[in-house]
């Protein structure tokens, strides 16, 4: 026991910190004062309106809050206040719904998640209402707000058993990008055509071919994968407000979640080695690899390391079980800006394909293929596994806690 | 005795062996290897019935008997071990 435990300590210590990371407790702050919400949001958008009947019955029930609505797509007066408080308090305007609370803001509304953290906002001014100020409406008024400075409140700090209080929504998903990233990578189909297609190409003895087309096989898969990430956020953003979706994806969550403990388990047992895949797939990439390397015409070999790339990464979606959907899931609970999600979905992207460009650069610095243990891909099956099911129960019991990062 | 190797270009465990099972080769020259290719010597290997796992070793004694089969990643001198067990 004690030599199974030494021999995976470091996964062991690695998947709780992990879980940790996520699983933390908010802190809970320790006599009220009225609190004005500012709500800047337009006709016909499907966020504001949910926001709005998440507001109009709180507000009515609370005494101690006021909320205020601006429209901004029909009126440029408000439009320009709105302009006004994101150059005072330093904030992107370029999304609706935008609250304002004191000097805190909140981008987008997401039932379960961004409701949690307005209430958050609002608990904090009130036990703490010497922090609170109202700088919209001292902008409002026209009155200099000069330097803003810093209220204290913060969501990001947690509890975490032995560590004490951490400010962990700043590393949480650039964090989760790269873990989820990584264990995604180690999904073996993408990584098999690579090895494949290189060993083919190296009998061509042409080093800039192998070059070309080895990038090209890498580079189509980053699109590939990015690109349906992309798709996938566009429309997790739009439909992240429908409960019923959320709890889809956390069922989708949940399934490959013990989908991946149970291959774990299977393979625990079995040696390492290669899994042979399914006979008439294998055969198929084969012939588009022979196609590929036979093409006496560069730019179709070009065009076909492309189409198995595509077709490769497209299958290699499929056998993720939900690891890219989940995580983009994630991403739009969030509601981040544009450019956040980029780079939250680059870290991902990287990390799924940092084996295949390690395999790559070797292969083409030694001009040979180095082979690696299958046994990490055991372990990812068991840290994914854990991952998804714990995300799995977030999703349904405290979407909220999936709030990771804050701007 | 003759000892089949059954790998493939695709398999990261294969290549991982690959210096390995060089090693053992050089190192035990009473037996013959042979190196199969699990797509390109497609009808050899499917008539060895080898499952699902790569690379797969099998050991034949001179009459041409299965003396033993084993598969997967391993140290070289696990191998070695391996074959000589089988050979006593």
């Amino acid at each position: 026991m004690m030599r199974w435990i030494r021999k995976r300590g470091f996964m062991i210590v690695s998947a709780m910190m992990l879980i940790l990371s996520i699983l933390v407790v908010p802190v809970k702050a320790e006599s009220a004062i009225k609190v004005d919400i500012y709500l800047f949001g337009q006709d016909g958008c499907l966020h504001c309106a949910d926001e709005k009947a998440f507001l109009d019955p709180y507000v009515s029930q609370n005494t101690t809050v006021q909320y205020h609505y601006y429209e901004v797509l029909k009126d440029d007066g408000n439009a320009q206040l709105m302009a006004k408080i994101g150059v005072a308090l330093d904030i992107p305007t370029t999304s609706t719904p935008l609250t304002i609370i004191g000097s805190q803001y909140v981008v987008g509304f997401i039932s379960g998640t961004t409701d949690q953290q307005i209430l958050d906002i609002i608990a904090y001014y009130q036990e703490n209402p010497t922090r609170y100020r109202d700088i919209v409406g001292e902008l409002i008024g026209n009155k200099n707000v000069g330097d803003i400075g810093d209220d204290g409140y913060t969501t990001t700090t947690f509890n975490i058993p032995f560590l004490g209080k951490i400010e962990a929504t700043k590393v949480s998903l650039p964090l989760l990008a790269l873990v989820m990233g990584t264990l995604d990578g180690f999904n073996p189909c993408a990584m098999w055509a690579l090895l494949f297609l290189m060993s083919m190409l190296f009998n061509m003895d042409n080093k800039r071919k192998v070059w070309i087309l080895g990038l090209t096989f890498l580079g189509t898969s980053a699109l590939v994968y990015f690109g349906f990430m992309v798709a996938w956020l566009n429309l997790a953003t739009y439909l992240s407000s429908i409960r019923l979706i959320q709890i889809g994806i956390a069922a989708v969550a949940l399934i490959g979640g013990f989908y991946n403990l149970r291959k774990y388990l299977k393979a625990r047992k079995e040696e390492d080695g290669c899994e042979v895949i399914d006979e008439s797939r294998r055969k198929r990439m084969m012939k588009q690899v022979l196609s590929i390397t036979s093409q006496k015409v560069f730019v179709l070999a070009v065009l076909g390391t492309m189409a198995l790339a595509f077709f490769v990464n497209l299958f290699e979606l499929l056998c993720s079980a939900g690891l890219p959907m989940i995580f983009t899931q994630i991403l739009s609970m969030n509601a981040l800006s544009p450019v956040e999600n980029g780079l939250y979905l680059l870290i991902y992207m990287i990390c799924y394909l940092l084996d295949d460009i390690i395999v790559f650069a070797i292969g083409m610095w030694t001009m040979k293929l180095t082979g690696f243990s299958t046994k990490y891909a055991k372990y990812s099956h068991l840290i994914g596994g854990i991952l998804m099911i714990v995300i799995g129960i977030l999703m349904i019991v405290h979407p909220e806690w999936l709030r990771l990062s804050f701007s | 005795m003759k000892l089949i190797v059954i790998t493939a270009l695709w398999c990261p465990s294969c290549l991982l062996m690959k210096p390995r099972i060089q090693k053992v080769q050089e190192s035990m020259s009473a037996i013959t290897f042979e190196h199969l290719d699990f797509d390109f010597d497609e009808d050899k290997v499917k008539a060895l019935d080898i499952g699902k796992k790569l690379p797969v070793y099998i050991l034949y004694n001179d009459e041409g008997n299965e003396v033993i089969r084993f598969k997967g990643e391993m140290k070289t001198d696990e191998l070695e071990r391996k074959i000589h067990d089988a050979m006593d």
